[in-house]
C-alpha cells in the first residue's frame, strides 16, 4: 500500500504562489494580493523578477524590500512550493 | 556651569496648601538623568517608594527633556511621571502634539504636584510662573468640552492644555491625560493621579520666541541638520515617502498578522483573518482626511480620518496601530469606523485604549466562557461603545472594568484571561509570534509595555539589523539596548520613531552640543543604563522581584497560530540571559551595580 507522502507529484512544472503587497509595494504594484503562477523549481528571486516585470513600480523600492514566504523571512535563494504565500514588505515603522 | 537648553526652573505645586515653589533643577541630577522621563523617575525614587499611588504623598510630574521646544527633529513630547494606581509601579507616560514645547517656552523643565487641592483645581503657566485656579465650571467636563472652555476663556494663541476627562475624575485605573492635539499620556493611570489631587488641567501659555538656547550654537545648529537630513532621507521616516509617514502606525497591522504575532480575540489566536481591514493601507484608501504633526516634526505620522456618515460618524485626531489593535483583532472587530468612533470616546473620556480594550476582550472572553451573565459578543461594536461609556463613567459594569483587565479578569472569575504584566494589559504583539517581546514585556519596569525595549524594530523592521521573530536567543541581550536606548530618547523627550533613522550618534551630538555635558557614546548610553536601573530599583524597593517578571500562562503554555502554530514564548531563558546582561540577581538591581551607576553612595 502507498503512503500518500511518498507519491512524487514531478509532472507538477508549474506551481502557483500567494503574493501579498503591504505598505508602499501596494500603492507600486497597484494590487494588495494576486497568485502568481511559476514554472518549478521557483526561488524568491525568480518570484521578484516575475513580479517586478509586472509591475516595474516596484523597482524604486526593490532593494529595501523584505520578503516573507509563509510568515518567516526569506532569503532570495529560498525555494518555493506550490501554495506559498509571500509577502512584500517594504520599510516600515510605528509603536 | 549652567547647562544649556533647560530653564533651569522646575515648579513644586502643593495642592493641599495652595503654594508654589521654584527651584533650580540640581546638576548632578541633570547630568545623571537628563531630564523627561529620567529625572521623573529620580524625583518619585527621592519622594520614597512607600506612598499610595491615591494620596497627597504621591507625586505627579510633568517633565521635559534639555531638547523639547529647540529645532530638534521631533522635539515636542511631555513626560508624565509618577506611582502608578494600575501597577503600583513607577510609570511614566509620553504626549507628543506642541504642549511639551510650550511648557518649556512658558519658562519649565518641570512642574512637580504633591497634595490634594480642597476644590477641583487647573493650573494657569505662563511666564515662569504657575497659578491655581478654580476649576468647578469645568469639572465634570470630558476632554474636548474642557479644551473648548479653557480655550474660549484663553484664546488659542500660544495654547497648550493638558487635561482629564470624567475619566480622570472618577480614578478610572487607567485614566490617561489628553492634550489639545488629542495626544495622549495613556498609560498607567497618571490621569487618574491626577483626578485623585482634584487637578484637572494645565493651561500653558507658551511663545517660541523663547525656545531654549544651546550651549554651543553653531555646533547644535550642524548636530541639528545633521539629524534632520537622517529623518528625511529615512525608508521608515521620509516625509510623504517613508512607510510611518504614509500610513502611519497602523502600517504594521497586515504585517505583524503576517508573522502570526497580532494577539487576536483576547489571545486565543494569533491571526486575524479581517486584520487586512483595519490596515494603514485600508484606511488610506478609504477614510483618510489628513496627515496632522508634532512639534518640529516633518514625520506627520498622525493619520486624521472621517466618517462622514452612519451611526459611527466622526471626524478624529488619528487611527493608531495599537487602538486600532486593542479595540479590533483584539475584541474581534472588523470596522474600522466603528473603532475610529471608539478612539475618539476614549480620547474624550481621557482612556489609555489599550487597557480599555484589554477590559473588553477579557468581558467577551468571560460572556463566552458563561463566567458572566451577559451576552457580550465578539466584535460587536455596538456592545463596545456602550462598555466605553461605562468605563468612562465607572456606571455599571464599568465599575468593575475600570479597575483595568486584570482586576476585571479576577473579579470574572479566572485572571488568566487578562493578557497582563505587572497589572498592565499588553500591547499589539504576541510574544508566542515575537520572542523578544514576551522578555520585553515581562522586564518592563511599568508593567506590560512594547515601547520600553522595542524589540519589533528588529524582529519586524529590520532596524539596525533582522532578527528571527520566532528565536529567542541573543532576545535578552538585544532588549537592554533598546532599554537603554528608548530610555535616553524618553528622558530627552523626542519622539522614539526618530530611532528608526537616527541613532546613538545623532542624539550625542544634538544633546551635547545642546546642553555642553562632555560625554560621548558609550558614557550616553550608561545613561540611559543608569535610568532603566533607578527605576527598577524604585520597583525593587516597592516589593517588585523577579517572580513579577512574568507571562500570563497561555503565552507560556498555548502555541499560538498561523507562523507562530507549535510556538510559546521561551521567557524562563530569556529571562537568564536578559538578568545576567542586566547583571541583575533574580530581578533585583545589587546594591553594588547600583553604586557602579551612580544611583547610589
Amino acid at each position: 500500500m502507498m503512503d500518500l507522502s511518498e507519491i512524487r507529484m514531478d509532472y507538477l512544472t508549474e506551481i502557483r504562489v500567494q503574493v501579498v503587497y503591504f505598505g508602499k509595494a501596494r500603492e507600486a504594484a497597484n494590487a494588495s494580493a494576486e497568485v502568481r503562477p511559476l514554472s518549478s523549481p521557483a526561488s524568491v528571486e525568480q518570484l521578484l523578477s516575475e513580479v517586478l516585470n509586472a509591475h516595474p513600480a516596484l523597482a524604486r523600492i526593490r532593494q529595501v524590500v523584505q520578503v516573507l514566504v509563509n510568515g518567516r523571512w526569506a532569503s532570495e535563494n529560498m525555494q518555493l512550493k506550490d501554495g506559498d504565500r509571500v509577502a512584500f514588505v517594504p520599510p516600515v515603522g510605528g509603536g | 556651569m549652567t547647562l544649556g537648553g533647560y530653564a533651569n526652573c522646575i515648579a513644586r505645586v502643593d495642592l493641599t496648601r495652595e503654594k508654589v515653589d521654584y527651584e533650580k533643577p540640581n546638576e548632578d541630577d541633570l547630568k545623571k538623568y537628563i531630564g523627561g522621563r529620567g529625572l521623573g523617575v529620580k524625583y518619585v525614587l527621592d519622594n520614597g517608594p512607600n506612598v499610595e499611588p491615591f494620596s497627597e504623598e504621591n507625586i505627579l510630574c510633568f517633565m521635559l527633556g534639555p531638547l523639547v521646544g529647540s529645532e530638534v527633529t521631533m522635539s515636542g513630547r511631555m513626560a508624565v511621571v509618577t506611582k502608578s494606581p494600575l501597577t503600583g509601579t513607577v510609570t511614566d507616560s509620553h504626549h507628543g502634539g506642541w504642549s511639551g514645547a510650550r511648557l518649556r517656552w512658558a519658562g519649565f523643565d518641570g512642574l512637580v504636584f504633591k497634595g490634594k487641592a480642597k476644590k477641583p483645581t487647573y493650573a494657569y503657566i505662563e511666564n515662569g510662573n504657575v497659578s491655581l485656579k478654580d476649576a468647578s465650571h469645568i469639572w465634570g467636563k470630558n476632554v474636548h468640552d474642557t479644551i473648548k472652555t479653557l480655550t474660549q476663556e484663553y484664546g488659542k494663541q500660544d495654547l497648550s492644555v493638558v487635561t482629564i476627562g470624567q475619566a480622570g475624575e472618577k480614578l478610572v485605573r487607567f485614566a490617561a491625560i489628553v492634550n489639545e492635539n488629542d495626544r495622549a499620556s495613556g498609560r498607567g493611570g497618571t490621569g487618574a493621579v491626577m483626578g485623585w489631587k482634584n487637578l484637572k488641567s494645565l493651561v500653558i501659555k507658551g511663545n517660541i520666541k523663547n525656545k531654549p538656547t544651546p550651549a554651543r550654537a553653531e555646533e547644535f545648529r550642524k548636530a541639528v541638520a545633521t539629524a534632520n537630513t537622517a529623518i528625511v532621507k529615512g525608508a521608515v521616516t521620509a516625509p510623504r515617502n517613508g512607510g510611518l509617514s504614509v500610513y502611519g502606525t497602523n502600517v504594521l497591522m497586515n504585517i505583524v498578522n503576517e508573522i502570526g504575532a497580532l494577539p487576536t480575540k483576547n489571545g486565543q489566536l494569533t491571526q486575524f483573518e479581517h486584520a487586512d481591514q483595519l490596515s494603514g493601507e485600508t484606511v488610506k484608501e478609504t477614510i483618510l482626511v489628513n496627515d496632522p504633526t508634532c512639534h518640529a516634526c516633518p514625520v506627520a505620522c498622525k493619520k486624521e480620518v472621517e466618517v462622514k456618515e452612519g451611526k459611527y460618524k466622526v471626524h478624529m485626531e488619528s487611527t493608531e496601530y495599537e487602538s486600532m489593535w486593542s479595540l479590533g483583532a483584539n475584541c474581534g472587530c472588523s470596522s474600522k469606523e466603528a473603532i475610529a468612533k471608539m478612539v475618539d470616546m476614549t480620547n474624550d473620556y481621557g482612556i489609555d485604549t489599550i487597557e480599555a480594550g484589554n477590559c473588553i476582550s477579557v468581558t467577551m472572553e468571560a460572556s463566552e466562557r458563561s463566567l458572566i451573565r451577559e451576552k457580550i459578543q465578539w466584535g460587536n461594536p455596538d456592545q463596545m461603545i456602550d462598555l466605553i461609556h461605562k468605563i468612562g463613567r465607572r456606571e455599571g459594569a464599568g465599575n468593575i472594568l475600570a479597575e483595568g483587565a486584570w482586576r476585571a479578569a479576577k473579579t470574572f472569575g479566572d485572571e488568566g484571561m487578562a493578557n497582563q504584566v505587572k497589572g498592565q494589559s499588553i500591547a499589539a504583539y504576541d510574544p508566542r509570534g515575537m520572542q523578544g517581546m514576551g522578555i520585553g514585556y515581562a522586564t518592563s519596569n511599568r508593567g506590560a509595555c512594547h515601547l520600553r525595549g522595542y524589540t519589533p524594530a528588529s524582529e519586524v523592521l529590520a532596524i539596525p539589523q533582522k532578527t528571527d521573530p520566532l528565536g529567542w536567543e541573543g532576545k535578552g541581550k538585544l532588549l537592554t539596548i533598546f532599554q537603554d536606548l528608548h530610555a535616553i530618547s524618553d528622558s530627552f523627550d523626542i519622539c522614539k520613531f526618530s530611532a528608526f533613522s537616527e541613532g546613538i550618534a545623532e542624539y550625542l551630538a544634538q544633546y551635547t552640543a545642546m546642553t555642553g555635558v562632555q560625554t560621548d557614546a558609550d558614557g550616553l548610553m550608561k545613561t540611559g543604563e543608569r535610568i532603566y536601573n533607578i527605576e527598577r530599583y524604585y520597583n525593587n524597593l516597592c516589593g517588585f522581584t523577579g517572580k513579577d517578571d512574568s507571562l500570563p500562562e497561555k503565552f507560556l503554555k498555548r502555541p499560538g497560530s498561523g507562523p507562530a502554530a507549535g510556538h510559546v514564548c521561551d521567557l524562563e531563558k530569556m529571562k537568564k540571559e536578559y538578568y545576567d546582561a542586566r547583571g541583575w540577581i533574580d530581578g533585583v538591581v545589587p546594591q553594588q551595580k547600583l553604586r557602579d551607576l551612580g544611583i547610589i553612595a
